[in-house]
């Protein structure tokens, strides 16, 4: 199992192994069929050249052989002028001689000529006369000739050459001449028609030396034969090609070409006979050829050596390169150090799926994107929003949608609790939308498209409960349903106004904005019930105590309060305590924490804790003032008189009250945790609403009460005060009131 | 140092010319006039070498100089490079000179040195012992070879020695048309004063039974009974009375006209009889005379058939064969004739026409020109010295055979120098004729064993001088005659045209024979050739000469 497991481990290596194998192979094949060819050329090249080389020695040699024939046809012609008996005839010789002269003279080919009138007694050379007895004897001295054979044949009257094979010669006639022989060879023609004297030409061995001269690396030899002997032999060879080769060819013009074998040596033999008779052959040895070859091979060889080498360079590289990075891959992949592709391949489904589902958590961010452009505004037309919801895969082509809040106080839960209202929706069919987490605030907020008003509402329900089911504390507000979607900031604004004022309602509930916050009844709070409350305690009457507090949070809860004035509320509250009980509220390790008070989330919640705190009040005893609350009940007094004025300033009010606005502003925010333009502000708010409600001001009229002296600006706070203008205001509540009776 | 050094070798420069005035000799004459010349030379050199050269011993020079030289050799010659032939390298050791050989064959010897003259690029010797160099050309005319008088009397002690010792001047043919020597002579004398004798048969004679013959006709009878009596006793009439060619150098009808007063020169078809005259030879009594003599020996059968067509190689191989009655040679040793005409034949005293003296042409032993010294040459007194220091007996002869002991040796009886060996096959060691070589007459008979071919040879001519038969004038004075070289070409056209006509009337004349109309249109033919001029030309030449 080891060994295939480290085989598929290194299964890119498989891979490139087998395609270097196969490429090898067909590298293999071409190379093969180049060299057959490359030794089929260099062959036939072999061959040629031992034809041209043959074929240039018959040429250059039947040419002078033909000199010779020339030779002896002139001399015919001049019959009787080298026909002639010397004692007849002297002077003859004088002519004849100076003829032979000539004839030498101009010839590179043989060295000596003799012209033999048969019947005489004499033959002649060019310079001299000489008696055939003493030619024979003492003239030319062949050592393979014996003078009788040489005579016979200076006799013969066959036509034709005669030729005698190359010998050693010497004698008076050669020994006299400038040119050292080694050998000669002898050419006897007697001379046309009649054949009655005979012309001896002798060739020196230096003719034949220069005319099959060849360098030693050649292994080439030539032979001469003429009728069935070989006359001349030339090269390093030590034997003689068989003749009969030739009576196999008919074609004497051509050349004929065959291998012959000599001692397990390959020769390749080129005849070719010549005009003359003489059949001329020569031989090469093919260890010529072969070390050509072999020569080439080796350099084809080392070419291809040389180029393999940056070729299997490149290659490796290149195999090198492609397991670096399936290597980097894997390593990547945290697959350990392997080339095993099936891994690979599995690493990189991972990566895939990893991806699908970062482009999915992609998807998630720029959804929240887009509902932030949406709420925004962002988007300047309808088309615009749906491409980009497109984009972000949200179903949002529908004509109606709403805001919605969702809080979840434990914040381990806060995430899960999202999670679960997102499959909610997703689950809701005919309904599409998105969630986003806004952190500052804790909440989250969801955007919901439907078809249809009671499809959303219904869907909404359907998102409370799964909410409420799994948080203990569960808080959900939604903004009116609208239907265009440019008004997605105006639904934003809807949900977080009526979510700010969820202390105010039963938070068992959705807090619907137009049931919430338009049901705003004003609810100053009365001195009564801090009078009442206060007297409670210093009383400690918990049965009064109770009482109180059971109608504060009463009203509280029916009267639907932003947030705001329940924290005005808390803070007068607070206030209150403070100034009657400075000891004991200060007292941090006190257990009872007015504070606690702001931090309230729901009624419930309010009551509990003061009652708490009425409780443990009442059982302390009675402190002073602080002399602060005198300072602060001071400037609620001077506010509360002065409120209406345009001219009153936060500002006034310190001079009023003889110190700086600076400390005015911190005292202020110390006792009631509120700064005392706000104070300020809410007063000026809470008449407005009065008179808009119940002595149906106009706003101008309103605002000018109120003392601000542009209705814009009091337009403007009282929308951010309410959530809506005045108008908008007055319309609401003011049908509210018709048809609900407070 | 320096400065005595010099103060002392110029003290030296000025006694030398009068020491060497004091050696006087007849070819001392001329030494005055060349005082300025060489002068020159010295000035020349002395202002290189003052301090490197040594008047006298050896080294030549303390520092060693080299000379390049340019030698020719024969083209059968096959030597070493001369600079690996110990004899040369001692010969460096002892002269301190050393010297850059350029061996060049005789064939290739005349290209050579044109090209060399052309190039402009001298050697400092040229060394032309068996080759020639045009004199008149490169010395005379482009003045490019540096005249010697004068100097090889100051730096060649030798060489001056010798000629000295001789009673006429050998090196008087050295001078060129402008009377001055370009050369330092090369001679191998033999002493001999004639190149072609004639020799009988005496065992054909003793056979026979006969007289020596003393006249033309009693020698024509001789002939006759060695044709038909035979006197080889063979039984068979074989014989070939006299065998002879037709004008080739050893063995031509030429050599027969001294029997009749001709002493034809063997090159040209004139002669200096012994009143100074130059004589045309084929208008002569004595040319008629002697073909008509060979005409009937033609006629009868009494010479070889092959008289007018076989050449002086077929001659010699049948001499060597023998059978033969009367000849012409150089000798009879030495020459392969020794199983042959060797063993029976004779020399001949010149039988003659009534009347007539014989005169055979006398050859004078002269030197040729040897080595030459080319104007570029900056060291001529120490090249002169180291020619010089080659014709040291020993040397010269070592260089010439070969190393004592194997080339020559000394004679036990006579201490003269014997020539061991006389036939080298292979690459010689050794320079061989090529190298310098000066001895004349005298000197060579005093040092050297002659062989005995050689001393036949003088034998030979002692003989025939005692007896008077030796030309007064030699023919050679015609080479040495001072024509301008237009004469010369003149000269040179007039004699080929000569040579063909005669040539051609001489077969004729020997097959035919000589009719008068024949002769006097024969005669005529060279009236109208303007031979008369040509003969005149040499004349004056030859008066210039003022022989004595």
């Amino acid at each position: 199992m080891k060994l295939s497991d480290s085989l598929k481990s290194k299964s890119l290596w498989l891979y490139i192994v087998s395609f270097s194998v196969l490429f090898l192979f067909v590298f293999l094949l071409m190379g093969t069929y180049l060299y057959m060819f490359f030794y089929r050329t260099m062959e036939k090249d072999f061959e040629q050249s031992n034809k041209d080389y043959l074929f240039s020695i018959t040429t250059q040699h039947e040419n002078n052989m033909q000199v010779l024939t020339d030779i002896m046809s002139q001399m015919s012609l001049a019959e009787n002028k080298v026909e002639f008996y010397l004692d007849e005839q002297p002077q003859k010789s004088f002519d004849l001689k100076d003829s032979l002269k000539q004839y030498v003279s101009v010839s590179p080919f043989f060295k000596d000529i003799y012209f033999f009138y048969h019947p005489n007694t004499y033959l002649y050379n060019p310079s001299t006369s000489m008696s055939l007895a003493m030619f024979l004897d003492k003239g030319l001295v062949l050592e393979n000739t014996t003078p009788k054979q040489l005579k016979e044949v200076i006799l013969g009257e066959e036509p034709g050459f005669y030729i005698l094979p190359e010998q050693a010669a010497k004698g008076l006639l050669l020994d006299r001449s400038k040119e050292l022989f080694d050998s000669v060879l002898v050419f006897i023609l007697p001379m046309e028609p009649k054949r009655n004297s005979s012309i001896i030409f002798i060739v020196g061995n230096r003719y034949y030396d220069e005319l099959f001269k060849t360098v030693t690396e050649d292994n080439r030899s030539t032979y001469l034969f003429y009728e069935d002997r070989l006359i001349l032999k030339r090269g390093p060879a030590d034997f003689v090609p068989d003749m009969t080769v030739f009576s196999k060819y008919e074609t004497p013009d051509t050349i004929i070409q065959e291998e012959i074998t000599h001692e397990n040596k390959n020769y390749l033999a080129s005849w070719h006979e010549g005009e003359s008779g003489i059949k001329y052959c020569t031989i090469q040895s093919y260890d010529l050829f072969e070390n050509k070859i072999l020569a080439n091979q080796g350099r084809i060889f080392l070419v291809l050596a040389l180029s393999s080498i940056p070729t299997s360079i490149v290659f490796w590289l290149l195999a090198k390169s492609l397991s670096d990075r399936v290597k980097d891959i894997g390593t990547l992949l945290g697959a350990e150090e392997s080339y095993d592709l099936e891994q690979l391949r599995l690493g990189v489904r991972n990566l895939i799926e990893d991806r699908e589902e970062s482009s999915e958590q992609k998807l998630l961010y720029y959804r929240t994107q887009f509902i932030r452009k949406l709420i925004a505004v962002d988007y300047t037309s309808r088309e615009e929003m749906l491409r980009a919801a497109a984009q972000v895969d949200l179903e949002i082509n529908k004509p109606f949608f709403l805001i919605a809040i969702t809080a979840c106080y434990e914040s381990k839960k806060q995430s899960t609790c999202n999670e679960l209202l997102l499959d909610a929706i997703r689950s809701q069919i005919g309904i599409d939308g998105y969630g986003i987490h806004l952190i500052n605030n804790n909440q989250s907020l969801f955007v919901l498209f439907g078809d249809d008003k009671s499809l959303l509402r219904k869907t909404l329900e359907y998102l409370f409960s799964v909410g409420n089911n799994y948080c203990e504390h569960f808080i959900m507000s939604a903004g009116n349903i609208h239907d265009n979607v440019m008004n997605a900031d105006k639904a934003y604004l809807e949900a977080d106004a009526a979510f700010n004022s969820r202390l105010m309602h039963d938070n068992s509930q959705i807090i619907y904005f137009n049931e919430a916050v338009m049901q705003e009844p004003q609810f100053i709070i009365s001195e009564n019930y801090l009078r009442r409350l206060r007297n409670s305690i210093r009383r400690r009457s918990i049965k009064e105590n109770e009482k109180v507090i059971g109608e504060i949070c009463e009203k509280l809860r029916s009267s639907g309060q932003s947030l705001l004035t329940f924290r005005l509320l808390s803070n007068d509250i607070i206030r209150m305590l403070m100034s009657e009980w400075p000891e004991q509220i200060n007292n941090y390790n006190n257990a009872c924490n007015v504070f606690a008070l702001t931090q309230c989330h729901t009624i419930d919640d309010f009551k509990n804790i003061l009652t708490e705190v009425s409780q443990r009040l009442m059982q302390t005893p009675l402190k002073h003032e602080d002399k602060d609350e005198g300072l602060i009940n001071e400037a609620i007094d001077l506010m509360k008189e002065h409120y209406t004025d345009p001219d009153f300033t936060i500002g006034a009010l310190a001079d009023a009250l003889e110190i700086s606005g600076a400390s005015l502003a911190v005292t202020f925010k110390e006792s009631t945790d509120l700064s005392p333009s706000d104070y300020l502000t809410m007063l000026k708010m809470e008449k407005a609403k009065e008179l808009l409600l119940e002595k149906d001001y106009l706003v101008k009229e309103a605002a000018d009460f109120v003392g601000y002296s542009d209705s814009r600006v009091f337009i403007r706070r009282f929308k951010a005060y309410t959530a809506m203008t005045p108008g908008q205001y007055k319309k609401r509540y003011k049908k509210r009131d018709e048809n609900e009776e407070d | 140092m320096k400065k005595l050094l010099s103060a002392l070798l110029a003290a030296a420069v000025l006694i030398m010319p009068m020491a060497a005035c004091n050696s006087s000799s007849s070819g001392e004459s001329e030494n005055k006039e060349k005082k300025t010349e060489q002068e020159n030379v010295e000035n020349q050199s002395d202002d290189q070498n003052e301090s490197n050269f040594n008047e006298e011993g050896l080294p030549i020079v303390d520092e060693k100089i080299t000379l390049d030289v340019m030698l020719g050799i024969r083209d059968v010659d096959s030597l070493l490079e001369p600079n690996d032939m110990e004899l040369i390298q001692e010969q460096e050791e002892k002269t301190n000179i050393h010297v850059n050989w350029d061996m060049i064959k005789g064939s290739d010897w005349e290209t050579k040195v044109n090209l060399m003259f052309a190039s402009g690029d001298y050697p400092d010797i040229l060394m032309s012992n068996n080759t020639s160099v045009n004199v008149e050309e490169y010395g005379v005319t482009q003045e490019l070879l540096i005249p010697l008088d004068g100097l090889t009397e100051k730096y060649m002690p030798n060489y001056t020695e010798r000629i000295n010792a001789e009673e006429s001047d050998p090196t008087v043919s050295l001078k060129a048309s402008d009377g001055k020597k370009y050369s330092v002579g090369y001679l191998v004398g033999q002493n001999i004063n004639t190149e072609i004798h004639l020799f009988i048969n005496e065992t054909w004679l003793d056979n026979l039974n006969l007289d020596m013959p003393e006249t033309i006709d009693e020698l024509t009878d001789v002939l006759r009974a060695f044709k038909t009596e035979d006197p080889n006793q063979n039984g068979e009439q074989d014989e070939i009375p006299v065998e002879m060619l037709l004008d080739e150098w050893g063995y031509g009808v030429r050599r027969m006209m001294p029997m009749f007063g001709i002493p034809a020169s063997p090159s040209l078809w004139i002669y200096l009889d012994d009143d100074k005259t130059v004589q045309f030879t084929p208008t002569q009594k004595g040319f008629r005379d002697c073909l008509e003599w060979v005409h009937t020996l033609y006629e009868e059968e009494l010479v070889d058939p092959e008289i007018l067509s076989q050449d002086s190689n077929i001659v010699e191989s049948k001499l060597a064969e023998g059978n033969i009655g009367f000849f012409t040679a150089w000798r009879l040793l030495a020459m392969g004739f020794d199983d042959g005409v060797g063993k029976d034949s004779v020399l001949f005293m010149p039988a003659s026409p009534e009347g007539v003296e014989p005169k055979f042409p006398r050859l004078l032993e002269l030197a040729s020109n040897g080595a030459f010294l080319t104007k570029t040459n900056e060291h001529v007194p120490e090249s002169l010295r180291w020619l010089d220091s080659l014709l040291e007996t020993e040397t010269m002869y070592s260089l010439y055979h070969g190393p004592k002991g194997s080339g020559w040796e000394y004679d036990d009886e006579n201490g003269k120098i014997n020539v061991i060996q006389t036939n080298v096959t292979g690459t010689k060691d050794f320079l061989d004729c090529n190298t310098m070589f000066f001895a004349p007459g005298e000197y060579i008979s005093e040092v050297f064993n002659m062989s005995p071919q050689r001393i036949e040879k003088t034998e030979y001519g002692k003989r025939y001088e005692e007896a008077g038969y030796i030309q007064k004038y030699s023919n050679d004075y015609f080479n040495m005659a001072p024509l301008t070289s237009e004469e010369r070409n003149d000269c040179a056209l007039i004699e080929t045209d000569i040579n063909s006509a005669v040539q051609e009337n001489m077969a004729t004349f020997i097959t035919d024979g000589i009719s008068d109309d024949d002769w006097n249109a024969f005669v005529k033919m060279f009236e109208d050739m303007n031979v008369e001029e040509y003969v005149n030309t040499y004349q004056k030449a030859i008066d210039k000469m003022d022989l004595d």
